[in-house]
């Protein structure tokens, strides 16, 4: 058997309740395109996670909005937040990129951290601040500046 | 541009160092008449370069399949695993309908049972007729010893060039418009080369294998491809930041190969920004290229953006021979016998290799009529979220090619 499914069959054995399937990236790559809402949590190796978490950034509307983290789960060393997109210089200095995707890390962190009340306040602030579609930066149809959305957000966590 | 008599055929390696001089690959030039040796497309025999007057250049083939006999051509065919047998019958039924000039010699080939003599016959009939079109076959996860039949078919056949068409149809609804892509995969080595071997228990090593050679080999088949099709970008795909030494040579001899081509616009771009590049505004790309597994994931993203594995045409092209499939290979074993397989992947693909085979107005015909029929939703089969089944497809399908 390949080396990758037995590792996940006997994991998946100690998750009975958990409901698992295995695709070809190829075949998840596609998938991901048309169907996004059909994947719940999805396990790759590196590259390939490289590859579908990109296109996930993407397709929940913008790689602005995702956010990633880098986790040592005994806590030994430090855990890493950022977000999924790069450092995009071709918009560098112009105020327009979206922190959404930034501040998100920061709640996933706040969630590492074990401040869990902390972090749903951050995440319902993302999430009322993206409904309102007030305040939008240009990736997400809207005309405000990095630093407008970046308040905004601010003002929903202490307003929530 | 060099004036090669079929003389020089029978110098072999003469003739192929030419091929593989820059100079034999630049633009075309207007001239009246150019006759140029190219190997790229198949079957070996050497093909006329024409020059329009526009300055322009359109490829056409005189007779290009090694089997030819009383105006017919012989073709491989391949059914397949899974929804291969259906569709091979649709191509067959539309081909008899539409009167192609072209004989299938069938060879059943299954990922299913172990049966190397089968693939031997299919790679013998390919040598012979010099093009094939073929159904994707299964290859099992769980058996070590199993190599992948598409893959042996490939790497025997030297199918080094792996081409599939992404471009946006009529009547399917999709999030993204006017795509139009066409991917370049290298398809005999990197992460494919089945070099895999677990020294320690729970350890297992992988070995990618870049060549120069295959390298500049793709390369200059999409500048190619650019060139002879009219298309204005080449962009090349890698991971050359993390795999400096694969990936970056990979790269280097892409980047060697744009100088050559100066009108088309060369540039490139690491793996994971092209899948969210590709999904967020997919009308930047033109003709890409890359290696083996990137191919394979940016291929599949391409057809899933106009509409998933059954809208796509594909072929695996090498310096002899050619052979026609599905641009997305998926196996469908879970759809099979059903009635419901979409059909349109298939069909395109037996279009484009009634184009290279030069019957021109053939293909015109039938793509019309499958442009016609896949344009009405209700043609749509399940994968395009509608209905139909494969057998209402196919009758609505020749309805248009018995009234055109």
């Amino acid at each position: 058997m390949v080396f990758w499914d037995e590792v996940f069959e006997d994991v998946a054995a100690e998750f009975p309740q958990v409901e698992t399937e295995s695709l070809l990236v190829d075949r998840a790559c596609m998938d991901f395109v048309r169907w996004p809402e059909d994947f719940d949590v999805v396990v790759a190796s590196n590259l390939f996670a490289d590859i579908l978490s990109d296109i996930a950034a993407v397709v929940t509307g913008s790689m602005g909005l995702a956010p990633s983290a880098n986790i040592n789960p005994d806590k030994v060393h430090p855990s890493l937040f950022e977000p999924v997109h790069g450092a995009a210089f071709d918009i560098m200095g112009k105020g327009i990129a979206n922190p959404i995707a930034t501040v998100s890390a920061v709640a996933m962190m706040l969630d590492h951290l074990g401040e869990a009340d902390a972090a749903a306040r951050v995440d319902a602030a993302v999430a009322r601040c993206l409904e309102e579609r007030r305040v939008l930066t240009a990736d997400l149809g809207g005309s405000a500046s990095t630093s407008q959305m970046g308040d905004e957000a601010a003002r929903l966590v202490v307003a929530g | 541009m060099s004036v090669l008599s079929r003389s020089t055929r029978s110098l072999g390696l003469l003739s192929r160092v030419a091929t593989y001089s820059r100079t034999s690959f630049q633009e075309p030039q207007t001239v009246g008449v150019a006759t140029t040796w190219s190997q790229w497309e198949g079957c070996g025999q050497h093909r006329r370069h024409l020059a329009t007057e526009q300055g322009g250049s359109s490829y056409r083939q005189p007779a290009p399949s090694n089997s030819m006999y009383g105006g017919r051509h012989t073709v491989t065919l391949i059914p397949g695993d899974g929804i291969g047998p259906e569709l091979a019958a649709c191509v067959k039924e539309v081909f008899r309908v539409a009167n192609c000039p072209v004989h299938f010699e069938e060879i059943n080939v299954s990922g299913l049972i172990s049966d190397t003599a089968a693939i031997d016959d299919a790679v013998k009939s390919i040598r012979r007729n010099g093009v094939g079109l073929k159904g994707i076959l299964k290859t099992k996860l769980d058996d070590v010893d199993h190599h992948s039949l598409n893959v042996t078919l490939r790497v025997g056949l030297k199918l080094f060039a792996n081409v599939v068409l992404c471009k946006s149809v009529p009547g399917i609804n999709t999030r993204h418009k006017e795509v139009d892509i066409v991917v370049i995969r290298e398809n005999t080595e990197g992460e494919y080369s089945g070099l895999e071997h677990e020294s320690v228990p729970g350890v297992v090593e992988g070995l990618k294998i870049i060549t120069s050679e295959k390298s500049r080999g793709i390369a200059k088949y999409a500048f190619d491809y650019a060139t002879r099709h009219g298309r204005k970008k080449v962009t090349a795909i890698h991971k050359a930041n993390i795999m400096k030494l694969s990936d970056g040579l990979f790269l280097r001899e892409c980047t060697s190969v744009a100088e050559g081509y100066p009108s088309i616009e060369f540039n490139s771009m690491i793996i994971d920004n092209c899948c969210m590049q590709l999904v967020s505004r997919p009308q930047q790309f033109d003709v890409m290229v890359m290696p083996n597994l990137y191919g394979n994931i940016v291929g599949n993203i391409g057809a899933g953006l106009v509409g998933g594995a059954g809208i796509c045409p594909g072929r695996n092209v090498g310096r002899e021979y050619v052979v026609f499939e599905q641009g997305a290979r998926h196996v469908g074993l879970d759809l099979a016998f059903q009635n419901v397989a979409n059909p349109t992947a298939m069909l395109l693909s037996s279009v484009q290799m009634l184009r290279h085979l030069g019957n021109q107005s053939h293909a015109d015909r039938i793509e019309s009529a499958i442009y016609k029929t896949v344009s009405q939703p209700k043609n749509h089969t399940r994968d395009l979220g509608g209905t139909a089944s494969t057998s209402a497809y196919l009758s609505s399908l020749l309805s248009y090619l018995k009234n055109d």
